[in-house]
């Protein structure tokens, strides 16, 4: 906010002459017209303004990425780095105010909630020919409107696999597994937490990071049980399934049989990745977006990965981000730099610097800056996304399916909720927020 | 006559004066508080998501919050956290202000160590609990087997878990009282208490006497402040338990703002926020009664 440009000298003459009214309409112009001004003369400039959240690591790629579209096009980027949650109230502010930034980051579970608004651009003149047919094509689907128009990039994905403590495991003879067709069934993986919660003096030996707006990730043991929130036309919820049962079933097992740590429950103020360095619990689920927090922080053992669970099927949670563009009056500049950002060679710089995955095919051979060793794991995990649980977690309703599980969750967990009707209170949920959308 | 007739026109002078002067005020007061109230009061009696026109629905809103069990299941934890954290906080303030209105050694560093949790962020002191009350290897825990004690569910145990946050609370509060109350009782006259010591009287009785009722404008300023602020608590319990386990720290600023940010549901949030008004302006008029009927006795 700029200091209005009135003097000491104006202002008491406008409060002779003029009084409240007076003083309260000229305040306000000239609040406005200074902001107005700045951001006018941002617009002639040419400068773009980007809403995002992100770690040290991100918030430097993303810099070199708008530095280099400077050079390359004289044109600036400015980043408004916000805290994660205050992004998309920051967003919808500025969007109603008819002030919204230029381009924002969100993730792939929101982004459903903003390209049935029409308040996204469509960016389709900006790209160059042939330029979709290099992304994976559930993403792309992702940033397209009802349309079938694109409003966005999808810039990179991540999943969740497990990061275990490695002398833990060790102490108990368990060897994790080093590829995905060798990855635990369930009841090996709860085999394996037995013997490692023995081994360990009874550390809880795992927590999956569901908590808060990760509720959805208990998705994945859905997927893995056969189950999807969705039939394949969005239309109908199946959530209340025999898969369903089996998973939440598995789930709620986890806590009761004192395997999972009972300090994250959904309803947390924190993610196990921020106790993982203290040496408990002894494994976690975490995204790959983790290494280079983890690298820092659990410098006391060596740690490892290997990947989540299978039952009928392996399955992780679709993670990451798209970029997309405001329908303003920058709408055209803004879609270039998305372009531009998202193109093979700063999608894989971007990657490798912040250990997250490609939404591009083109993009291989990448060289990781933290924890190359691990990666593969990622990279192969992130194969087993279900196409099922990406329509659901890009659809406008995914938002309250995420809040109903956030609840029902929570009580099958911390409450001890049977598990039928914690599937049907789900069911119903979803179904009435399917309503609220038709 | 001359006089007489001259007073109105000075009087009605200093009011155009005052209207002029305090015009600023009101406009800011008007733009940032009274036109957002007027929306917020339209708002809670449509359906509105934030993006295009809101649809009027009546009072649809406040018929949903009536029978909303996580509405009443948040309102109740307000309820009760107000009822134990504002008394805890006046009372501990008070106490930190009569000890430290002596004459001690290190006093000012102590009233400024009671200070700092004041002025430090919400966000700050929630991070700092969450490591405390965790019950793996927190300090919390970590005191109490030291001293034979059983340890507290204060993650997992709803109860446990709403007294970690009232703690937090009071912690964060008790030095605001404490240096309102420290300038409160510099406001009273030396001489009223030598006249009580004269009569005899016992510190007990000059406390329940003379102090007490002398502080209490100060009293009732603390009060009505704090229950206001106990009814917006909001950083405090995001940072702690995330509204858990199982809704037993959800509060109603968190489920407004759930309601309105995360779910989109504007409306009902803008209903949920006038309820919040209501409940916390009939609670201010409760005590600015009692206070007036305390000073006119």
């Amino acid at each position: 906010m700029s200091r209005s440009p009135w003097s000491r000298r104006q202002f008491l003459g406008a409060l002779g002459a003029g009084g409240a009214a007076a003083v309260g309409a000229g305040s306000l112009a000239g609040c406005s017209s200074s902001s107005g001004a700045g951001s006018g003369s941002a617009s002639a400039r040419g400068g773009l303004t980007f809403t995002l959240w992100g770690g040290d690591e991100e918030l430097a790629a993303f810099q070199a990425v708008a530095d280099g579209y400077e050079q390359a096009e004289g044109t600036t980027v400015t980043l408004d780095q916000l805290p994660y949650p205050d992004v998309l109230p920051s967003v919808d502010s500025r969007i109603q105010a008819g002030d919204p930034p230029d381009l924002f980051r969100v993730s792939y579970i929101d982004i459903g909630r903003y390209t049935t608004l029409n308040v996204l651009a469509d960016i389709s003149d900006a790209l160059p020919s042939g330029y979709a047919d290099a992304f994976t094509p559930a993403l792309w689907k992702a940033v397209q409107d009802p349309d079938g128009r694109p409003v966005g990039v999808p810039h990179h994905t991540d999943c969740s696999a497990i990061v275990y403590n490695a002398p833990a495991f060790a102490a108990a003879g368990v060897t994790a597994p080093t590829s995905l067709d060798q990855a635990w069934t369930w009841e090996q993986f709860t085999q394996a937490l037995t013997e490692v919660k023995g081994a360990n003096g009874g550390k809880y030996p795992v927590a999956i990071n569901w908590q808060a707006a990760g509720a959805y990730r208990w998705l994945s043991f859905l997927a893995q049980a056969g189950g999807s929130v969705f039939d394949d036309d969005l239309a109908q919820v199946t959530i209340a399934s025999d898969a369903g049962r089996k998973a939440l079933t598995y789930t709620q097992g986890l806590y009761t049989s004192g395997l999972h740590d009972p300090t994250f429950l959904v309803q947390a103020g924190n993610y196990p990745d921020e106790t993982f360095p203290t040496g408990q619990p002894l494994s976690i689920a975490t995204g790959d977006f983790n290494l280079p927090s983890l690298v820092t922080s659990a410098t006391g053992f060596e740690w490892g990965a290997t990947y989540l669970p299978r039952d009928v099927s392996a399955a992780t949670d679709l993670g990451g981000n798209a970029v997309v563009v405001t329908d303003g009056p920058n709408a055209e500049a803004a879609a270039r730099f998305a372009a531009f950002l998202a193109n093979a060679e700063n999608m894989k710089s971007f990657c490798e610097a912040t250990t997250v995955l490609p939404t591009r095919s083109d993009v291989t051979g990448l060289t990781y800056a933290v924890r190359p060793d691990l990666m593969p794991v990622f990279v192969e995990q992130a194969t087993t996304i279900p196409d099922s649980l990406v329509a659901a977690s890009t659809s406008p309703v995914f938002t309250q399916v995420n809040q109903a599980l956030q609840q029902q969750l929570e009580g099958a967990f911390a409450g001890g909720a049977d598990v039928d009707s914690t599937l049907d209170a789900l069911q119903k949920a979803i179904e009435q927020a399917l309503q609220q959308q038709a | 006559m001359v006089i007489v007739g001259r007073r109105p026109a000075r009087h009605r002078g200093e009011a155009l004066a005052g209207l002029a002067l305090a015009s600023p005020a009101l406009l800011v007061f008007t733009v940032f508080m009274f036109v957002p109230l007027g929306m917020t009061a339209y708002y809670s009696l449509t359906r509105y998501t934030g993006f295009g026109e809101p649809r009027f629905q009546g009072l649809d809103n406040f018929g949903q919050i009536g029978s909303d069990p996580l509405f009443w299941r948040a309102l109740v934890n307000t309820g009760v956290f107000t009822v134990i954290s504002v008394p805890l906080s006046v009372l501990g303030g008070l106490g930190l202000a009569l000890l430290l209105n002596r004459h001690l050694p290190g006093r000012g560093l102590l009233r400024a160590l009671f200070y700092v949790p004041v002025v430090i962020s919400a966000v700050s002191a929630g991070i700092i609990a969450r490591w405390i009350f965790n019950e793996n290897f927190g300090v919390a825990n970590r005191l109490l087997t030291g001293l034979g004690l059983p340890e507290v569910g204060w993650q997992t145990d709803g109860p446990a878990a709403l007294a970690s946050v009232i703690a937090v609370q009071v912690w964060t509060s008790l030095g605001f009282a404490m240096v309102v109350y420290l300038a409160g009782l510099q406001g009273i006259g030396a001489e009223v208490y030598e006249a009580a010591v004269l009569d005899g009287a016992s510190r007990w009785r000059m406390l329940r006497s003379i102090t007490w009722p002398l502080l209490g404008p100060t009293s009732f300023f603390i009060v009505v402040y704090m229950v206001i602020t106990s009814f917006q608590v909001f950083d405090i319990v995001v940072i702690m338990t995330g509204g858990g386990p199982q809704n037993a720290t959800t509060f109603l600023v968190n489920y407004a703002y759930d309601a309105g940010f995360e779910q989109r549901r504007q409306g009902y949030a803008a209903a949920l926020g006038a309820v919040l008004f209501v409940i916390v302006m009939a609670l201010t008029l409760l005590q600015w009664r009692a206070g007036r009927r305390r000073d006119v006795a």
